[in-house]
């Protein structure tokens, strides 16, 4: 008994004199459980390949198949990592845990809507693995696609802070998932989307490789986004707004000041944030 | 024979002639040497002059302090007075009035509000009136709005003695202008005259004046900026500025935060610093500053370099997730040429770098950054315990040839790690030694 309280004080002081003094002190999420995260510490810190697995076993017994209680718990600690060990011990794990795309994302999605910046920072730091990005094509949306059709589909109300993402990470690309999610069928309506993205892709192609300077917008792409601008469905209006959020040189007054009155939220938020700021340029 | 001897009496009386009739010295009085300061050699080389006349020999032109034609006692009288002091004066107009002090020290580059996340760095007194590693600067051309505010102006502080002193700055050449406010607000510009400026805005109490020293013109080059009394062309103090041509971008691994001073277990932005106060600009990101199609701020920032600062050569290097960047903004500057300008990638290394199409990414980074000139590949062969498996791998036509360097291959890198491979001074010096050979300023 004496020994084994005279063990704890020797291990909490060791813990006070080198906590501070450790390479890389890591400091937990406030949303993580502490309990995965004890887990994934032992991980990181194992002392032999022994015990580097066994600490992977007891990790993987804390949640089940699809991990998506793990994988979250994952994100967070990366969120928090101090050096480089912590912070690519996430992706070893997810690594040895195989998932498919569509199981990160599900996963990964609730850190999106977090109050806290360093959260929102790791999950869309996972996601943009799942859009296979690079400088030379359009990022890949189709594991988005699949969630947002099941959600309309079974009428379930879609995220709002992944909607927001989406947006964000690539207009147009979020307009096509959207609205191939939303199975219309009636090839006018189909079309008028389409060409809409189509043109104004165009434009910013051209401005891109210097075929138009970065602050000339061709004519057809200005009216294409008006037009739109007054389109029945939320998710377009969505496109111009965020479109001339992060292309200052497509601001329409006119249609921002009646966005910022917009009957869906996403939309007047963000018409509002146009309203008040100079636009991004993300090109 | 005859003729040839009238030819060497003319030839050395001319000599004399030029020398009796020259009677300029570039240097103040007293300084015999030029070296901006009256001291024993000085007292050495005046002594040799002493009862000779002023052609006598090269020096003696400046040991003549009245002008009178020959060295003797009257400018003993008045060498004595300077000795060990400074002089705005110059033979022949030598009172023994005693001058200012004057001293001017450059610092390196700024970076958006201030100098973070470098630390305010002087350029070293040995350094200032290099073309090489003296201060560089950024061209600042009409037109080139820096985001974050002006920052390619250059800090110059101007200590001087007595307070007060009437003392101006000359310029070699119109491309440096000078102000007294970092932002150059309207009213703030010391005027240049021809190549001088009138008394500098020195409070009669102060000791120091801190200015700011603009690159204005759009073509690269070196100019001088010297300081010298009003009154008179003895040089106090001098930097020479060259105008920045290339651009460099240091990318850390995941969750490493630039910093300078950087603790060694950072060593890419070891890297980093010692470039920069080497002279280079340089620039320390963090890798998530990079995205995974090559966008963002880093990308940004060349592209205004390019476009707005006359910038022709970029050079990248990165470690773990930042080799995988230094792909990605390579890649999408390479794509983008058409739309950015003319330039060229001429550098760029990976240490251990893991592709970063994620932050959860752990593959290899194996492809070589399009377009880079040359390639520096560093790497370790990780295992699963020492080091999650995390490492890089063979590039192919790196340095060193052909594929790079296995650090486990030699005695220095044995054992290494995913996590120590980036500071070993054998990587950070080969690195440093390949991009300034092949980037110039």
């Amino acid at each position: 008994m004496r020994i084994c309280l005279w063990s704890r004080v020797v291990g909490v002081l060791a813990l006070l004199v080198t906590g501070g003094l450790a390479w890389g002190v890591q400091e937990a999420s406030p949303s993580s459980d502490p309990a995965f995260q004890a887990a994934i510490a032992a991980f990181a810190d194992a002392e032999s390949g022994a015990d580097r697995g066994q600490a992977l076993g007891e990790l993987l017994a804390l949640d089940e198949p699809p991990y998506h209680r793990l994988v979250r718990e994952v994100v967070l600690h990366s969120s928090q990592a101090a050096d480089v060990k912590n912070a690519m011990t996430g992706g070893v794990i997810l690594g040895e845990l195989k998932l498919s795309d569509r199981d990160l994302v599900e996963a990964v999605m609730p850190l999106l809507g977090s109050n806290l910046p360093d959260e929102v920072a790791a999950a869309r730091g996972a996601l943009e693995g799942v859009e296979d990005r690079s400088a030379g094509r359009r990022p890949d949306f189709s594991t988005y696609r699949a969630i947002l059709e099941e959600r309309i589909r079974a009428k379930q109300e879609l995220p709002a802070p992944f909607v927001r993402y989406i947006y964000e990470a690539h207009p147009g690309e979020a307009l096509l998932a959207m609205m191939r999610a939303q199975q219309l069928r009636e090839p006018a309506e189909l079309k008028e989307i389409l060409w809409a993205e189509h043109v104004v892709s165009d434009t910013l192609w051209k401005q891109r490789y210097g075929f138009l300077a970065a602050e000339t917008v061709e004519p057809e792409a200005a009216d294409q986004l008006a037009r739109l601008a007054g389109h029945p469905q939320w998710w377009v209006r969505l496109y111009v707004v965020e479109i001339m959020r992060q292309h200052g040189a497509f601001h329409q007054a006119e249609h921002v000041e009646k966005l910022q009155d917009d009957a869906h939220e996403l939309v007047r938020a963000r018409a509002m944030e146009v309203a008040q700021g100079p636009s991004v340029s993300a090109n | 024979m005859r003729r040839c001897a009238g030819f060497l009496l003319a030839m050395v009386l001319s000599f004399i002639a030029g020398q009796a009739s020259a009677g300029e010295c570039a240097f103040s009085c007293g300084d015999l040497t030029g070296d901006h300061a009256i001291a024993l050699d000085d007292y050495v080389e005046f002594a040799d002059c002493l009862g000779l006349a002023i052609g006598a020999a090269p020096q003696c032109a400046c040991a003549d302090l009245d002008g009178s034609g020959v060295v003797d006692l009257f400018d003993a009288a008045l060498f004595m007075l300077v000795f060990a002091e400074v002089s705005d004066e110059t033979p022949p107009a030598c009172t023994g009035a005693i001058g200012s002090t004057a001293n001017l020290t450059a610092y390196r580059p700024q970076h958006g509000a201030g100098y973070a996340p470098f630390a305010r760095t002087a350029v070293a007194e040995i350094d200032e009136e290099s073309p090489i590693t003296g201060p560089g600067i950024r061209i600042n051309s009409p037109g080139d709005n820096d985001p974050a505010g002006e920052d390619d102006l250059i800090e110059v502080v101007l200590d001087v003695a007595p307070a007060g002193a009437p003392l101006a700055l000359r310029r070699s050449q119109d491309a440096l202008r000078v102000w007294t406010t970092r932002s150059k607000s309207p009213g703030t510009e010391v005027a240049f005259s021809g190549d001088k400026t009138g008394a500098l805005p020195i409070g009669e109490t102060d000791h120091a004046l801190t200015f700011w020293v603009e690159w204005a013109l759009p073509v690269h080059g070196v100019a001088t900026l010297t300081v010298e009394p009003v009154a008179s062309g003895v040089v106090k103090d001098a930097l020479v500025f060259h105008s920045f041509s290339s651009v460099v971008i240091a990318l850390g691994g995941e969750n490493q935060v630039p910093i300078d001073p950087p603790n060694s277990n950072l060593g890419t932005f070891v890297v980093a610093v010692d470039l920069y106060r080497a002279g280079y600009d340089v620039h320390m990101y963090d890798e998530d500053h990079v995205t995974a199609d090559g966008s963002g701020a880093v990308y940004n920032e060349v592209v205004h370099a390019i476009q707005h600062r006359g910038v022709e050569t970029v050079g990248i290097f990165g470690y773990s997730h930042g080799g995988g960047s230094t792909y990605d903004l390579a890649e999408r500057l390479d794509i983008h040429r058409a739309g950015i300008g003319v330039f060229e990638i001429e550098f760029t290394s990976y240490v251990d770098s893991v592709s970063n199409n994620s932050d959860f990414d752990t593959a290899q980074e194996l492809r070589r950054p399009p377009s880079t000139q040359v390639h520096v590949n560093h790497y370790q062969r990780g295992s699963f315990f020492e080091d999650l498996g995390l490492d890089g791998g063979p590039v192919p036509n790196s340095l060193p040839p052909p594929t790079g360097l296995d650090v486990e291959t030699t005695p220095w890198g044995a054992g290494a790690t995913h996590f120590e491979v980036d500071d070993f001074v054998e990587v950070r010096v080969f690195i440093m030694s390949t991009l300034i050979a092949n980037i110039s300023f």
